[in-house]
């Protein structure tokens, strides 16, 4: 009789075991208020077929004092622009920097060109660069050489054209 | 036997508890920032001698109506304005009531974003009436001048009375800035921004509103070039 009732005891230990595992699980707090988004543009287009990836735009991110850009975030053009201009309302200083993705690949843009008063740079883009997702990664830095990271995308489509 | 079962079952939720944080455990004040979070106003640990106007987090991706802040003083609610959203949608600011009195305040913000993930932190300042005495008395002046030398401010803490022209002149051999906290959004006070001035270069502006205004050099932070402005 003894022995039957350990042996149900032990069960029922287990059973609460098992319990407080499956509550610990649930108490972990929701998976999305964990997430720690670092996925870059290029990482969310790696998934998609190239098709897909035309159509999609990687969100846009601020660096602080961007005032806008030409192209803008989302645009879609029939062709592609001979440069890219971002502007900003503080005074860059020139280690700032802009590098071009197209389709996910990396493409030569050169040294950003600043204006007089240092607050626009531009990068310039290859004249056969093509249809596709163009991705705009830029650093503003500050003469203290402290940077924002910012990043927007336009699409080229020749197709529009017609 | 029943001991070993109920100890391993007492070490279990024991662990249990230690590896499910809460939301409010997600970044503390000591812990690296959160996802997308850029700065925020006040900044961590600063100390004021009044209240500031507003509590503001900037973030450089675009918030959703859903995001939040929450500020305590003291362990108790603070009454504060609705949420308000900044340019873009990438900045929260709450108002803080004037009168909300000393002591130390936790802000909890949470940002929602478009695919509904949440990034969420808090950070804390404290209000001390009584360090206004640190400040430079300048109150029934209508002209304070401020000079930019040896990467400092001087005076760097000042007391005026409203509609009181503060000016900066810079005396260094570099280019200094005047910028609104926080760095770098420079958001809190977006009135009180320059771009570079050069040496013997001089910006003015006219404080009206009461309160205390904080400002740097935007090309000195690391060196503390700090300064602060209580209006009253």
């Amino acid at each position: 009789m003894l022995k039957a009732l350990s042996v149900h005891y032990r069960i029922l230990v287990l059973a609460g075991l098992a319990l407080a595992l499956a509550a610990c699980a649930a108490a972990t707090p929701d998976a999305a208020m964990m997430k720690k988004e670092t996925a870059t543009a290029a990482d969310a287009m790696k998934k998609e077929t190239p098709d897909a990836a035309m159509m999609k735009f990687p969100e846009q991110i601020f660096a602080a004092h961007f005032t806008n850009s030409t192209p803008k975030h989302g645009e879609a053009v029939n062709k592609s622009p001979d440069k890219i201009v971002i502007n900003f309302d503080f005074t860059l200083n020139e280690i700032s920097t802009i590098i071009l993705l197209k389709d996910d690949k990396p493409i030569e843009a050169g040294k950003p060109v600043f204006t007089s008063n240092k607050l626009s740079m531009s990068a310039n883009l290859p004249a056969s660069s093509g249809d596709g997702v163009y991705v705009v990664k830029y650093k503003a830095c500050w003469p203290d050489k402290s940077c924002h990271e910012g990043l927007f995308a336009f699409k080229v489509d020749s197709k529009m054209a017609k | 036997m029943k001991i070993i079962l109920l100890l391993a079952a007492g070490l279990l939720l024991a662990a249990c508890a230690q590896t499910a944080p809460t939301p409010d455990t997600i970044v503390k004040p000591t812990e690296p920032p959160a996802t997308h979070f850029v700065d925020a106003y006040p900044k961590q640990g600063d100390q004021f001698a009044r209240v500031p106007d507003k509590a503001l987090v900037n973030f450089n991706i675009a918030l959703q109506p859903q995001s939040s802040i929450t500020v305590t003083r003291d362990g108790k609610p603070v009454q504060t304005g609705a949420l308000t959203f900044g340019q873009n949608k990438i900045s929260i600011a709450v108002a803080l009531p004037s009168d909300a009195g000393d002591g130390k305040f936790l802000v909890r913000f949470s940002g929602v974003k478009s695919d509904q993930t949440v990034t969420a932190g808090e950070f804390t300042f404290t209000v001390d009436s009584k360090s206004a005495s640190a400040y430079l008395d300048f109150t029934g002046k209508s002209d304070v001048t401020i000079k930019m030398k040896d990467i400092k401010f001087t005076p760097a803490l000042i007391r005026v009375s409203p509609k009181t022209k503060v000016t900066w002149i810079n005396d260094d051999p570099i280019p200094h800035f005047v910028n609104s906290d926080p760095h770098p959004s420079h958001n809190a006070f977006r009135a009180l921004n320059t771009l570079d001035l050069a040496k013997d270069a001089a910006y003015s502006f006219t404080f009206d509103q009461p309160g205390e205004w904080a400002y740097h050099c935007s090309a000195h932070v690391p060196a503390n070039m700090f300064g602060r402005v209580i209006v009253e």
